[in-house]
């Protein structure tokens, strides 16, 4: 039987508690990848619009 | 499977825009780094992961009928088969609707040669997709270390089931 790609996969956790710091990072990768998927959704309906 | 265009917007970047009977507009993004403020400090990272973007374009709200997953399935296989060293990355948050679409295409994927790494942090995961034959896994779990370990300070270790 083939193998699944889901018996393969690997997952991780942090080894020790996640700092601070990492956690203001990663709020801000966050906000930042909300903001390019408003400007993708933003570009697609004006590049829509001017088609009309 | 529904109806979808392709937009090339570069060599690293397109766009699919898929349109479902009701007439919902779905955009899929895979999205170059090399336009992005995102950075790995890593050339082979830099080079060829790719960032998936899944958004949508109508008033209504998120919904992933099965038909929609199943073409954005389709679109994401035919990248990792197609395409050279690619490495599909995703950041979402934990029991968002895209994590258990996520979690949908893993637990249906039946394709022996894909691998992925994913890294649970707070209350977000960071999925790196590839195809085995392309991309070596080794190289990947160690670009990915250095990386988490000089950006964001984390040690990682693997999840006890």
């Amino acid at each position: 039987m083939e193998k699944k790609f889901n018996t393969k996969g690997i997952e991780f956790v942090p080894k020790n508690a996640v700092s601070a710091e990492t956690k203001l990072k990663l709020s801000k990768l966050m906000d930042e990848k909300a903001e390019r998927l408003t400007k993708l959704v933003l570009d697609y309906k004006a590049s829509f619009l001017s088609l009309q | 499977m529904l109806n979808y265009t392709e937009i090339n917007e570069s060599s690293t970047s397109s766009r699919f825009i898929i349109t479902t009977p009701q007439s919902n507009i779905t955009i899929l993004a895979f999205v170059g780094l090399e336009n992005e403020k995102m950075h790995f400090n890593n050339d082979f990272l830099q080079e060829n992961v790719v960032e998936m973007i899944v958004a949508s374009a109508s008033s209504n709200s998120e919904n992933y009928c099965k038909e929609l997953a199943l073409t954005i399935k389709y679109i994401f296989d035919f990248k990792l088969e197609k395409e050279e060293k690619t490495i599909i990355y995703i950041c979402i948050p934990k029991n968002s609707l895209k994590c258990q679409l996520m979690q949908r295409f893993i637990e249906s994927d039946d394709n022996a040669h894909f691998n992925y790494l994913s890294y649970n942090v707070e209350d977000n995961v960071f999925w790196f997709f590839f195809n085995e034959q392309k991309v070596s896994t080794v190289k990947t779990f160690n670009s990915l270390a250095k990386f988490f370990k000089d950006e964001y300070n984390i040690n990682f270790e693997t999840r006890d089931e």
